[in-house]
């Protein structure tokens, strides 16, 4: 079967570690996700994978076999390019045949499933042109032909998008999920852009400098990051922080936070395990911050005053920016909000919307808690 | 009407922008190509005081000249002998030079240094090591009983000899075109064709080979032109001889200008030449162009 499983898997390119102990298992069938900005490892393990470049340490295994010394052709997978990597000087019906002549299947089988793919696909018509002559898209589509006309179980693609418009692009994020699951492809997909990660995954692995940060479905990783870091890549636009000190009182503990000698206190309830004192990360997601209106009860945990400092109006949603003990922070809202540059407003956020991050690791407390009770299984860390 | 005006004026400046080159290029290649075309229907040997108007005999007396034939002859087959091998070969230390993992500098300096030598320099190595009982190749020919061939005083290898020398001498030059036409494929492709398990042969055929026509034919050309137009190493190593055996077209042309002073033949064969390399030239890039893909 086509499950792809990750062992500790390293790379080290001279005495630098690029990819440190990733380990994952990926199922049939699986869209999976990897995700992580720039540098940070993801083509590095995505070639692993391949067989393009060889694993510095731990196993990898393809259907329950180890494939560390396997040569990519002898793995089962199908690669999509970041560049697509289409034969200039072949048209694309020959790019389309070229690994099935290689691999010597029979003409009849090889005009079969060309034109199965090219319908597919809708490329059916583009069969006698060169590369350069079709568009970004096109051409996408012929490098999705290619793959998927060898009919390997496993696709593996590195940033395939990254070269599109943003309408065709998301055109295409549509397209290819809609093509792994009708062909039921384990995918393993490679990009830095997390709304590609939160809308085609049925899981995303975040990594950072070669380490992995959480593995989980796209939504628990949104709603329960693992981390400070995860909190802040996730989410357009990403996660509010702030520092802030935590005080215990019982049902009415909190955070504090500091801004100019001022202080603000926020209710948070009860959250097991903080110590009076210590030292916090306060996250709220831009989407969970609320106008509150003056002499409104606040939502759960009192509002702050706050002066805005910048308005986008986005048609349906409007962003508004202002800071909290210093940090820049946005909210978003639905609609068209006719707020203007130095307005004083309230804004308020439920408790359970409310994330905290330890101030100095920067792991999620409340995952660590919950994890103790082991109700999160898919959170790492 | 103003639209024209100005579009006059960007005229103007354009030409007096090429002026200064154009002057050079008049005077320097048009001018004399239109003296020397003039020139081939003229009588202009030691012979005739003034050069004067004498028709197509020049043309005529080439057709019987029995060295002519056997110089264009040499020609070709020289020109048979280098140019296909030099850019094969040029092609194989490309892609060998290319895939070396250790000493890359080094490959590619010992393939290239025979381009930098001057010919003349390179004809002396060689004529030494063409040199019968002491050179070096007589000295490896020893073992095999053969240490005194004259490879260039006899008129069966004299050709064979000069072929080699010019092969060892270009081959490295063209390298250099080929390295910068593999750096020009993606490597991308390398990988996706490693994906589908394709060999190292079917990789060469189907991509490398096809993605490098472009600087095959630019090759081709090159050396082509260049079995025409090399001829520095017959100055010192054969004077054409023995009998014309290795006697170029070029050389033929200096000689029969500054050794028979015979400045009308002499024009009329280089008309004769300079139309033969255009007309193979054209040929080369027409036929082929259509199979060629460019980027
Ligand atoms: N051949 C190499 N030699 C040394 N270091 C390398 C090599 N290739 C990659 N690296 C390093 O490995 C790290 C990970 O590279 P990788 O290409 O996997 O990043 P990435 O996550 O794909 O980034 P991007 O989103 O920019 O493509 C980088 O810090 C890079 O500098
Ligand atoms: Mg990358």
């Amino acid at each position: 079967m086509a499950e792809v499983e990750l062992r500790r898997i390293s790379k080290m390119y001279e005495q630098q570690k690029v990819v440190n102990e990733v380990s994952a298992v990926i199922e049939p069938g699986e869209f999976f996700v990897l995700v992580g900005p720039s540098g940070c490892g993801k083509s590095t393990t995505l070639r692993m994978i391949a067989g393009l470049e060889e694993i510095s340490g731990g196993d990898l295994l393809i259907g329950g076999k180890q494939m560390n010394h396997t040569p990519p052709s002898g793995r089962n997978i199908s690669m999509v390019f970041q560049n697509y990597a289409l034969y200039p000087h072949l048209t694309v019906k020959e790019n389309i045949l070229f690994g099935l002549q290689v691999r010597k299947v029979n003409k009849q089988e090889q005009i079969k499933r060309l034109n199965q793919v090219a319908e597919m696909l809708g490329i059916a018509h583009l069969l006698q042109r060169k590369p350069r002559e079709l568009s970004g898209g096109q051409r996408q589509r012929v490098a999705l032909g290619r793959a998927i006309v060898s009919q390997h179980p496993i696709c593996l693609m590195d940033e395939p998008l990254s070269n599109l418009d943003a309408k065709l692009r998301g055109h295409m994020r549509t397209e290819i999920r809609r093509l792994q699951q009708e062909l039921g492809i384990t995918m393993i997909y490679v990009t830095h852009d997390q709304v590609e990660a939160m809308t085609m995954g049925d899981r995303m692995m975040v990594l950072r400098d070669g380490e992995v940060q959480q593995v989980g479905r796209p939504l628990d990783v949104y709603n329960h990051p693992a981390n400070l870091f995860v909190a802040e890549f996730t989410g357009a636009p990403p996660m509010n922080t702030v520092q802030a000190v935590w005080r215990n009182n019982g049902d009415r503990s909190g955070v504090e936070l500091t801004d100019q000698g001022s202080t603000t206190f926020l209710p948070l309830g009860s959250f097991a395990g903080i110590k009076e004192g210590a030292h916090v990360v306060l996250g709220v997601r831009p989407e969970a911050l609320q106008p509150v209106e003056e002499g409104q009860k606040a939502p759960g945990s009192g509002a702050l005053a706050i002066k805005v400092q910048g308005v986008e109006i986005l048609g349906s949603e409007t962003i508004v920016e202002f800071t909290v003990s210093g940090k820049l922070w946005k909210a978003k809202w639905n609609g068209q909000w006719t707020c203007k540059r130095g307005d004083i407003l309230h804004v308020g956020f439920h408790a359970e919307q409310a994330r905290l991050f330890d101030g100095n690791t920067g792991k999620n407390l409340a995952n660590v808690a919950v994890q103790e009770k082991g109700e999160i299984r898919e959170c790492v860390q | 009407m103003e639209a024209q005006r100005a579009k006059w004026k960007v005229n103007m400046y354009a030409w007096l922008l090429l002026l200064p080159s154009l002057i050079f290029l008049l005077l320097f290649t048009f001018y004399p190509v239109l003296q020397t075309i003039i020139l081939s229907f003229h009588q202009a040997d030691l012979g005739s005081p003034e050069p004067f108007f004498n028709g197509v005999d020049n043309y005529k007396l080439m057709l019987e000249d029995d060295v002519f034939w056997k110089v264009l002859s040499n020609n070709i087959w020289f020109a048979l002998g280098t140019v296909p091998t030099s850019t094969a070969l040029a092609l194989g230390m490309a892609l060998f030079a290319n895939k070396v993992l250790r000493g890359k500098g080094f490959v590619r300096t010992a393939y290239f240094y025979p381009t930098i030598v001057p010919m003349i320099a390179v004809a002396n190595i060689w004529l030494f090591i063409y040199t019968p009982e002491y050179g070096a190749l007589s000295h490896v020919m020893e073992w095999f009983g053969k240490g005194d061939m004259n490879w260039l005083g006899d008129q069966t290898y004299v050709m064979w000899a000069m072929i080699f020398m010019v092969i060892w001498k270009e081959a490295g030059y063209f390298m250099i075109f080929y390295l910068a036409g593999l750096q020009n494929i993606s490597q991308e492709l390398y990988e996706s064709a490693a994906m589908e398990g394709a060999s190292s042969w079917t990789v060469f055929r189907r991509v490398t080979f096809p993605l490098l026509m472009p600087t095959t034919m630019f090759v081709s050309i090159i050396a082509f032109t260049n079995s025409f137009k090399l001829v520095d190493h017959l100055v010192i190593m054969t004077k054409g001889g023995p009998d014309n055996a290795s006697n170029l077209l070029l050389y033929y042309i200096y000689e029969t200008a500054f050794s028979f002073w015979d400045q009308g033949m002499a024009s009329a064969l280089t008309i004769v030449m300079v139309v033969l390399l255009l007309a193979v030239a054209a040929i080369q890039f027409f036929s082929l162009d259509k199979k060629i893909h460019y980027n």
